[in-house]
């Protein structure tokens, strides 16, 4: 009961206190063949648990019960090795490289670790440091660092990015448990390692989740050093300053349109002065009505001049961002277990003016071993992610680019509108330069508000059993439990898309999300003779629960009182409740023959509630050979080569609720104070006899190791096969319905990965090294269902990121059509104009050092693929494109047609196409175009067009750089730091694209781009010291 | 105790810990947000929300563009090029009244839903057949049947609209015999009628009208002159709207998500694009009709305060006019824009009518002056301008004089007389009855459409609508073999349909 009551005290992580041992101190040092420092190098007291890593210098001390212990020393691709101490006080150790068998160990799928060299698919480290050069975001930090792995980081602030795995999302996987993070509640600085299990070959054990693959975090446990325990600091900053990507603008034409413009009252009383565009009067200092033009004394405006106030207004309103991390840590390794404690803020003032960012975390990890063959692991993680206001981005008048950079001019000066109540109207009216459409920025940084509070626990509790050498056990179960509240302050006078009204409004939403990932492990090693077999057993069971509640006024009552009740009409709030559960069984068997051949196989069975009864069991296979051929055969100067091939099946669910026979509610709506709730029947047909989807993956790769493991390569070539998915089966819609659940629509992903490594010099005092990733990837359709040959547009064989667009009309010979008025005609039928999807993606990462000082760089991108520059294509049809300003436009002002589309008109005949396009005859005859029009309708009509706009995405950026200098010993020695670092850093210092109105990295295979607020440079300095 | 080993004491614990955890599956099968029944109240609303579609044909949108009841001078929210692609299906809204019928059937009221079902049937039938031509309807919405059908054929518009009468008279027999039936509970969800029953009633047998008049080159062909007395000479058992109190009407107000398209909010966005077109202003002009003061500003440059009512301040813009030079003239102030007072000063504007009195007043003119019933056409010609004049408050002195008005004193049951009747429907349409104006126009020609510059059809007014490329996708035999027994295999949008060869 003793030891049950001390498990009880860890269970409520109340810290035990560290008694340390009377003991004798050790000195060491561990180098490599060449004599450079190993550092962070392993050392372990032999039979004992007493064990600590060496420091960045490859020195160590270490506590001995007795003057002659054996150390056994180990590190990264180096061949383990004991020495003793042999009653010295110090020593220095050197290791040899184990250039036969890498016995690197990586983790795998469900936290089991296993030797790198005997999978048989692929799984890729990310290499290097990941809080040095940080994003707010981790995850960005992986960019460029994986073959295979795409991190498209989002423009926004307090955005996540989208990762694409072979083209997929994967699932993001900390400590072995799938229960994945939304990328803010874990802190960069409690992270052990990232490693990347590709497709489903390696995730298959994590079930219908891990079927795109998996990222695999896992985070620190507890270390110690000489004292006994370490702890950490670690601070970084970073200026955000400096446009990757800005929309370029024209300054020489002022809100109107044709050259017209007069402000009156900005609600229409004028001449285009509301909802307007910025084909207005050339900015030439004549006197106009503006709207801070003073009152003659009958109380009207007198005209001033027109000038290009406000040339700079975008750049004057937006900030410089800042982010600051802080972290603290205490590690300690102890007799009967280890412990670690982390601490750490983060701190983001967004380019947005009034947007800001505070996450807080605390980490508790620890080991208690209750006897040698039973311990227990438990962590826990608190998160609080606090943003106050963070602005709506899309498209519309809530965001400061439609305001500032598409639809609003250089006409007014945004400082001047920083006192943005109207005298007299505190509260009720903005002041601005328009009244309808548009919104004082100012007024919306300061009144706006969006607001974001959110609350994360996670905590995870195992129990380990070593019955025999051959066999043990693992109990666990985590956690997870979010609450997130948001809500929004819309103050009166202020319109958006549909409020025009402009009477304030109130929204709150709260969300609520459980998960819990519990399991139970069996597993069996053994070796016999020149056999090995590793073999785990396990049974789990995954519950989500979800809950939300929103409400909205229906505008306010009282300005300024935001509250539900404070509503003019009455409105329905809204709710949402899911649960499901899966248990699962699964096994895998690993068999090895001496160190040379290695098979791998697992299976898993999932019974899965969101499945229709009849199918919700289902079982998937997965099979892997590899070998190492450079053990049996010796090739000259390679050290290592293995060549494998696998196969796996992951089976997958259905969105949940998503095959049930219910009716749908649309909004409500009242006429005259009767509110009318209408319903309407699915309009998918459901099917009992649903069977889950099913994915499959086919890799065979090979990884080889030569000149003394100086350069390396590893291959990989897959073919996905993603499906038969659940998918809806078109039906005509004159069937009624617009289909049916089905299974059916396979795709095949067949791509190739290659990540490379070269240590190009390595001495005592200067090193360099650099890797490649690159990676590519095409998905073809491949089976609809049976009798169909086509889904949409795309038929079987075709690429499924088919790019189709309606298009202008052209003749053949490629020369636009114009209709009458000279604007173009458009395709009433879509065309394929390219791909979406890159071409291929790459990433280059550098290590430099020279003694103290390291120099690490990252470079990455993608190549080829289409997207529509939707921002482009807006600011053309507003009439502030920086490219608008031609001698045309400025006779638009004068009056005159001068503008004459190049292109043709139709004389005579007609073309006459089947119902889908495809000509029948076409007895057109042209003339040239000669007809003048406006500059301006032609801009709209073809610039202005989405067919216009049609870009390529390739882009590259220099994703991150750090210029670290370690403090030499000869400067800590002295001090009470065991270790100290200071780097200077930068993010995104370069962007490479022939569209710099655009930030290409948040797209993969959108047809268009929304709106995207500005990309900054990141400039800063990281400090990290261990005591 | 003492001789179990610690980890199976926390074993156990944990297993119970997991156990307790589970959820029997079927618990978790249902949907908990959504229902598997709802009252047939709450879909009457679904299918009188689509029939009513306030968005894309209510008063303002592009179809009174195409109209020709008032233009857009801004490119950016729109034109009148009249290159228009695919009309919408109803397919799916049919759906939801066979649910609405399968709902009722439970219930006392199924007489009463049924009899609406019917006429929602025949409603949505006429309006996808008229805009496309052939279209699917006996195998049509069995996707859900024993043995489903999720490619129908299509079957031709002749079989249409021998359906669509068969449908309307069974209509009127069974809410007929749903007004009779004593101690049954009402319709809901109707905010047309208010479940009204009379008044459906009336509605269903003036659509019955509409429908007959639009097969008027089909006279021979199916017998429509004697179907149309039928109902017109039996009231009693067909009965007809009284008056513009019996219009189906949609009404507007300040309340969410039943807002008049034009209202304060936006006045900023559309005054000076929002342009009164010729086709319709002229009439009003050239009869010096009262309405136009109802319905028109006059434009500003022109305006005189010492002579308000001057005539030659009223200025449309021309549906065919090169968009630029009209926004140009518009902000020169050389255009009349819809009557501030009226259509942006408040959040109700004006009624939206379905299908109204005036209109059936118009359709029994013309029938007529076809000579297909006996009657005065005067007076029902005459009816049907009251109507609307009431529609717009005209005073009754005003609307005396302009019944005096030579132009308007009904010139016989001849062409001419049949112009007049058609011309003053054309103007009672006005902002009203979905695209019926423009259906009127391919039928008769009247009034003539304006084509100019922007027109991007050829310099033609479009006779059809394109199908949704969603039949090519899905159903492709199918909608070509229509598309060749019709239009020679083109899905032209000039082509000439059966109803109006």
């Amino acid at each position: 009961m003793k030891n049950l009551r001390t498990l009880i005290i860890l269970l409520l992580m109340c810290s035990t206190s560290l008694i340390v041992a009377q003991t004798n101190v050790f000195k060491g040092k561990v180098i490599d063949e060449l004599g450079l420092p190993l550092p962070s190098a392993s050392v372990l007291v032999k039979g004992t648990s007493t064990a600590v890593n060496a420091d960045s210098n490859g020195n160590f001390e270490i506590q001995l019960q007795k003057p002659n212990e054996t150390l056994q020393i180990s590190f990264l691709g180096y061949v383990t090795a004991n020495f003793e101490t042999a009653n010295k006080a110090s020593g220095i150790f050197k290791l040899n490289p184990d250039s036969h068998t890498l016995d690197e160990v990586v983790v795998t799928a469900l936290g089991i670790k296993k030797e790198k060299k005997k999978l048989s698919y692929s799984v890729q480290e990310v290499e290097g440091d990941l809080t040095k050069g940080r994003d707010a975001n981790i995850m960005n930090s992986l960019s460029g660092k994986v073959s295979g792995l795409i991190v498209a980081a989002s423009p926004e602030f307090f955005t996540s990015p989208k990762m694409y795995l072979r083209g997929k999302a994967p699932l993001i996987v900390v400590d072995g448990v799938p229960l994945g993070t939304d990328t803010w509640n874990i802190s960069p600085d409690d992270i052990e390692s990232v490693n990347v299990l590709k497709g489903a070959n390696a995730a298959a054990l994590y079930g219908s989740v891990g079927g795109n693959g998996a990222v695999q975090i896992t985070t620190k446990r507890g270390a110690s050093n000489k004292k006994g325990y370490v702890i950490e600091f670690n601070h970084n900053s970073m200026i955000q300053a400096g446009f990757n990507a800005v929309p370029k603008t024209q300054n020489a034409y002022g809100p109107g349109s044709y050259g017209n413009y007069a402000f009156v009252d900005g609600k229409g009383g004028g001449i285009n002065d509301a909802d307007y565009d910025q084909w207005g009067p050339k900015f030439e200092g004549q006197l106009i009505t503006q709207y801070d033009s003073p009152l003659d004394a009958n109380e009207k405006l007198i005209p001033t001049p027109w000038i290009a106030r406000g040339a700079n207004n975008f750049e004057n309103f937006m900030e410089d961002g800042l982010l600051s991390t802080n972290s603290l840590s205490l590690a300690s390794n102890f007799d009967k277990g280890n412990i670690r404690f982390s601490l750490s803020n983060t701190h983001q003032d967004g380019i947005n003016p009034n947007t800001k960012l505070d996450i807080y975390n605390f980490n508790l990890s620890g080991r208690y071993n209750l006897s040698d063959k039973t311990w227990v692991d438990a962590s826990s993680n608190f998160n609080f992610q606090t943003s106050p206001n963070n602005p709506n981005v899309q498209y519309g008048p809530n965001s400061y680019i439609y305001n500032m950079l598409i639809w609003g001019g250089a006409d007014y000066d945004v400082r001047d509108l920083r006192d943005y109540w109207q005298k007299g109207k505190e509260g009720l009216q903005q002041k601005n330069f328009e009244y309808t459409r548009y919104n004082n920025p100012n007024f919306m940084a300061h009144e706006w508000l969006r607001g974001y509070y959110k609350n994360d626990y996670s905590g995870q509790i195992s129990l380990n059993h070593q019955f025999t050498n051959d066999f043990s056990a693992l109990i666990r179960t985590n956690m997870s439990v979010s609450n997130l509240f948001r809500n929004e302050k819309f103050p009166y006078s202020m319109t958006t898309y549909d409020r025009e009204k402009a009477e304030g409004d109130y929204k709150e939403q709260y969300d609520y999300r459980f998960k819990n990932y519990s399991d139970f492990m069996l597993n069996y090693d053994k070796t016999m003779g020149d056999f090995e077999i590793k073999a785990t057993l396990g049974a789990n069971i995954n519950i989500e629960k979800y809950r939300n509640s929103y409400a909205s006024t229906n505008y306010l009552i009282i300005p300024g009182l935001y509250t539900l009740s404070n509503s003019q009409t009455p409105m329905q709030p809204t709710s949402y409740n899911s649960h499901y559960q899966t248990n699962s069984w699964y096994g895998s068997l690993d068999a090895s023959y001496k160190s040379f051949l290695f098979l791998n196989a697992t299976g898993r069975s999932d019974t899965d509630s969101r499945l229709p009864e009849a199918n919700n069991r289902f079982f998937y296979p997965s099979v892997g050979l590899s070998a190492v051929i450079s053990e049996l055969v010796k090739i000259p100067y390679v050290d290592f080569f293995k060549v494998r091939t696998s196969y796996a099946k992951v089976g997958g669910s259905l969105d949940i609720y998503s095959n049930l026979d219910t009716y749908r509610l649309r909004d409500p709506f009242t006429i005259g104070g009767v509110t009318y709730n209408a319903a309407y029947v699915g309009e998918i047909l459901t099917n009992d006899k649903l069977k889950p989807a099913f994915n499959s993956s086919a890799e065979i790769g090979l990884e080889t190791r030569m000149f003394k493991n100086r350069f390396g390569f590893d291959a990989t070539y897959y073919q996905n096969t993603n499906g038969p998915q659940i998918f809806d089966l078109k039906y005509s819609e004159t069937s009624g319905y617009y289909g049916s659940k089905q299974n059916g629509i396979t795709t095949e992903t067949k791509g190739f990965e290659l990540s490379g490594f070269v240590k190009a010099v390595k001495s005592t005092s200067f090193n360099w090294d650099f890797s490649v990733n690159w990676s590519t990837y095409k998905e073809y359709l491949k089976e609809v269902y049976e009798g169909i040959e086509n889904n949409g547009l795309i038929k079987i064989g075709d690429r499924v990121d088919g790019f189709y667009i309606n298009d202008f009309m052209r003749t053949n010979d490629g020369r636009l059509i114009v209709g009458n008025d000279g604007k173009p005609l458009i395709n009433a039928y879509k065309t394929k104009v390219g791909y979406k999807a890159p071409d291929w993606s790459m990433g280059i990462t550098n290590n430099v050092s020279y003694k103290n000082l390291a120099l690490n760089f990252t470079f990455d991108g993608r190549y080829g693929g289409k997207i529509e520059n939707y921002v482009n294509q807006k600011m053309w049809q507003s009439g502030r494109h920086a490219d608008s300003d031609t001698p045309e436009r400025a006779n638009d002002v004068k009056g005159i047609k001068s503008y004459v589309t190049d292109g043709v008109v139709i004389t005579s005949g007609e073309l006459i196409t089947d119902g889908q396009g495809n000509v029948i005859t076409d007895t057109r005859t042209f003339a040239p175009n000669t007809t003048k029009m406006y500059y301006q309708d032609y801009a709209k009509a073809y610039h202005g067009n989405y067919a216009a706009n049609i870009i390529d995405k390739t882009f590259f950026k220099l994703r991150e750089i750090s210029l670290t200098y370690n403090f030499p010993d000869s400067f800590i020695k002295n001090s009470f730091m065991t270790n100290a670092s200071i780097s200077l850093i930068g993010r995104d210092l370069l962007y490479f694209s022939k569209n710099k109105n655009i930030d290409l990295d948040q797209f993969l295979d959108e047809s268009a781009s929304p709106l995207q607020t500005p990309t900054v440079k990141s400039y800063g300095i990281n400090l990290n010291f261990k005591f | 105790m003492k001789t179990t080993p610690l980890y199976k004491n926390i074993l156990i614990i944990a297993m119970v810990f997991m156990i307790g955890a589970c959820t029997s599956f079927e618990d978790l099968a249902d949907d908990p947000n959504r229902a598997t029944s709802v009252p047939p109240s709450m879909l009457l609303t679904e299918v009188l929300r689509v029939m009513n579609n306030v968005d894309d044909e209510g008063p303002w949108s592009s179809a009174q563009r195409d109209n020709q009841f008032w233009a857009i001078s801004f490119d950016y929210y729109g034109d009148q090029d009249y290159n228009w692609g695919s009309a919408p299906l109803r397919y799916t809204t049919l759906s939801n009244v066979q649910a609405m019928v399968n709902e009722a059937e439970k219930l006392d009221t199924k007489n009463k839903y049924g009899a609406l079902a019917k006429f929602f049937q025949a409603y949505f039938l006429d309006y996808m057949s008229k805009r496309m031509g052939d279209i699917p309807m006996s195998e049509a919405l069995k996707a859900k049947s024993d043995t489903p059908i999720t490619k129908p054929k299509y079957d031709t518009q002749k079989e249409v609209y021998v359906e669509i009468l068969k449908l309307l008279d069974a209509a009127n027999d069974q809410i007929a015999m749903a007004r009779t039936e004593v101690g049954t509970g009402a319709v809901q969800g109707d905010f047309l009628y208010n479940g009204d029953l009379d008044k459906w009633q009336r509605a269903i047998n003036s659509f019955h009208l509409r429908v007959l008049i639009s097969l008027s080159k089909k006279t021979a062909e199916l017998n429509i002159a004697s179907q149309f007395n039928a109902i017109v000479s039996n009231p009693s058992k067909y009965p007809l709207m009284r008056g513009i109190e019996d219009n189906m009407t949609r009404y507007f107000s300040d309340e969410n998500g039943n807002n008049y398209p034009l209202n304060p909010a936006n006045f900023g966005r559309n005054r000076n694009r929002d342009i009164m077109a010729g086709t319709y202003l002229n009439i009003l002009k050239q009869n010096n009709d009262p309405r136009i003061y109802k319905v028109a500003d006059p434009a500003a440059f022109y305006f005189k305060a010492n002579d308000p009512l001057n005539l030659n301040a009223y200025i449309p813009a021309n549906t065919g006019d090169e968009q630029g030079s009209m926004q140009v003239a518009s902000d020169e102030g050389k255009l009349s824009y819809p009557n501030e007072k009226r259509y942006y000063s408040s959040y109700a504007g004006e009624g939206y009518i379905l299908f109204g009195y005036a209109e059936q007043q118009f359709i029994i003119a013309e029938a007529i002056n076809r000579g297909w019933i006996t009657g005065d056409a005067a007076t029902f010609y005459k009816q049907g301008i009251k109507a609307s004049m009431d529609f717009y408050n005209v005073s009754n002195n005003d609307v005396a004089a302009f019944l005096n008005n030579v132009n308007i004193v009904y010139k016989g049951n001849n062409t001419a007389g049949l112009e007049q009747i058609l011309t003053q429907k054309y103007v009672a349409f006005f902002q009203n009855s979905e695209r019926e104006s423009y259906f009127n126009f391919r039928r008769t020609g009247i009034p003539k459409f304006d084509i100019g510059p922007a027109n991007k059809n050829n310099g033609k007014i479009p006779m059809r609508w394109k199908y949704p490329q969603s039949e090519f996708e899905t159903n492709s035999q199918n909608v070509n073999t229509a598309l060749i027994r019709q239009y020679g295999g083109t899905d032209d949008i000039n082509a000439i349909m059966w109803l109006i060869k």
